[in-house]
């Protein structure tokens, strides 16, 4: 060791030595430090209080967590089913709408995108908000300004055939529920189906000027038989003359059946949802 | 408040000459760390040696400790504004110079060889010392001298490097249990340790040596 300890430069050493410790300090002034080269100071810093950093660090993930935390516990866990307008999606097929809708009315609301008016549909999903509206708009009294609400909402609207209302359970419904509202409100549904192409029920002093066509044609029997009496009896009765059918004769010959066909065919009547076809 | 009864300790501990050094490198720290950049030339011109030997002892090789004198001088400026003062600076300069070195070695791991350094035979202390270990004279004791030096700088380069940084900073710089302790930041304890250890092994090592 004591051998060690002599093994020395020697002094020219040194000078050459200078010589290139300065180059290399003009080196590293001029070198432009990087960013990388603050971690060992970082590091340093963290070194040096361990426990206060260890606390700090602890200290933002409890309240990260706790955050988290209560963004969970506010989230809602399934929008109310009611008054709930969404987009059906175009992959669903028809026979799973029900399914699509419930999916969708899970969903929170904030989270769906914005829908267009042409794709927007009204879901009533209960019996009972369908009811719900029928009865406010009877308890108006106002059935014009009602049927205006809806024909110009329905303006907006293009509403999609669901194939619910094939099912047979919702056609019965549908025809007790109009019937029931027939019964209540007849002005109201006759307002109502006279949107109607198709079935276009005339006012009611219109309709006191209709006469059976079938009436107004005389038949051969009674033909033979004027033409007859012309020969023997100087009277000749007019068919003009008949008594024009009375409204209660016309209604009752239009069949329900046929009422009914015409408003299946045209308006998508169900026991949760009305839908007119423009 | 820990780091403060470390310090004050170590002050009482230190001896009066230690304590003096310290308040002059402390002194021109501030210097350089006030902007006047022309101190630092006092550091290097004070420690050059120390830190060359160290690391010419650690790699035996006098250009790589060339390179990396050079460097720990360079790191010291420009980390100089770091320097808080809470240990002794030749303590601070001393851990850079040694953790430079170990990165170098375990960069060059089964890449080193020798370039050692002449023992000048002019010095009173270098001609003391080749006296007492030859007992012959002329271009047979030069050659003794070489073969005897690439032996120990063989046994050297054998031991672990923790082993021969102790070794090193005991042996030939003269530092103090508590000094290697504060400089490879570890216990008194363990530098002991290491340091009878690493004598055993030079021992085994150099022991056709020993006896001649």
């Amino acid at each position: 060791m004591r051998l060690k300890r002599v093994e020395q430069p020697a002094p020219e050493f040194w000078t050459q030595f200078d010589k290139e410790l300065r180059a290399k300090q003009l080196t590293a002034i001029l070198e432009k430090r990087r960013w990388w080269h603050s971690f060992p100071r970082a590091y340093g810093l963290v070194a040096r209080h361990p426990m206060a950093m260890g606390t700090a660090a602890a200290l933002v993930i409890g309240l990260f967590s706790v955050n988290e935390f209560r963004g969970n516990a506010r989230a809602p866990v399934a929008a109310s089913v009611d008054d709930v307008t969404y987009a059906p999606s175009e992959s669903v097929a028809p026979t799973h709408s029900e399914t699509a809708a419930a999916i969708r009315v899970s969903a929170p609301v904030a989270e769906r995108p914005a829908v267009p008016a042409s794709r927007m549909v009204s879901v009533r999903t209960s019996e009972e908000s369908f009811g719900q509206e029928l009865t406010s708009m009877i308890s108006s009294r106002r059935p014009s300004q009602s049927l205006a609400s809806i024909s110009s909402r329905d303006e907006t609207m293009q509403i999609e055939r669901d194939e619910r209302l094939e099912a047979p359970m919702g056609r019965s419904l549908a025809v007790i529920n109009l019937a029931a509202i027939q019964a209540a409100e007849p002005e109201l549904t006759r307002n109502m189906l006279g949107f109607s192409q198709n079935f276009q029920p005339a006012p009611a002093s219109d309709r006191e000027q209709i006469t059976e066509p079938l009436a107004q044609m005389p038949s051969p029997s009674e033909e033979r038989r004027a033409r007859l009496m012309s020969e023997g009896l100087p009277m000749m009765a007019s068919l003009e003359s008949a008594p024009a059918p009375s409204n209660d004769d016309v209604m009752n010959r239009l069949s329900d059946n046929r009422v009914y066909e015409s408003i299946s065919r045209d308006y998508d009547l169900g026991a949760n949802r009305l839908s007119i076809k423009f | 408040m820990l780091e403060a009864i470390k310090v004050i300790g170590k002050t009482l501990v230190a001896s009066p000459e230690r304590v003096r050094e310290a308040d002059d490198d402390f002194a021109v720290v501030r210097q350089v760390q006030g902007g006047e950049v022309g101190a630092f030339d006092r550091v290097i011109l004070k420690y050059r040696g120390r830190i060359y030997g160290i690391i010419y002892n650690l790699t035996s090789n006098r250009e790589d400790a060339a390179d990396l004198t050079q460097d720990t001088f360079i790191k010291a400026f420009q980390s100089i504004h770091r320097f808080q003062g809470q240990a002794s600076f030749f303590t601070w300069l001393y851990r850079i110079a040694i953790n430079s070195t170990l990165s170098h070695i375990r960069k060059n791991r089964g890449r080193s060889f020798f370039s050692l350094e002449g023992v000048n035979s002019d010095e009173p202390a270098s001609r003391e010392i080749i006296a007492a270990l030859t007992d012959k004279t002329g271009a047979d004791r030069d050659t003794h001298v070489r073969e005897l030096q690439e032996k120990l700088n063989e046994a050297m380069q054998k031991l672990s490097i923790n082993h021969r940084t102790v070794i090193t900073l005991f042996e030939i710089d003269g530092l103090s249990h508590q000094d290697i302790a504060e400089v490879m930041d570890c216990s008194v304890g363990t530098v002991r340790s290491r340091l009878h250890y690493a004598k055993q092994l030079l021992q085994a090592e150099l022991q056709p040596y020993i006896g001649k």
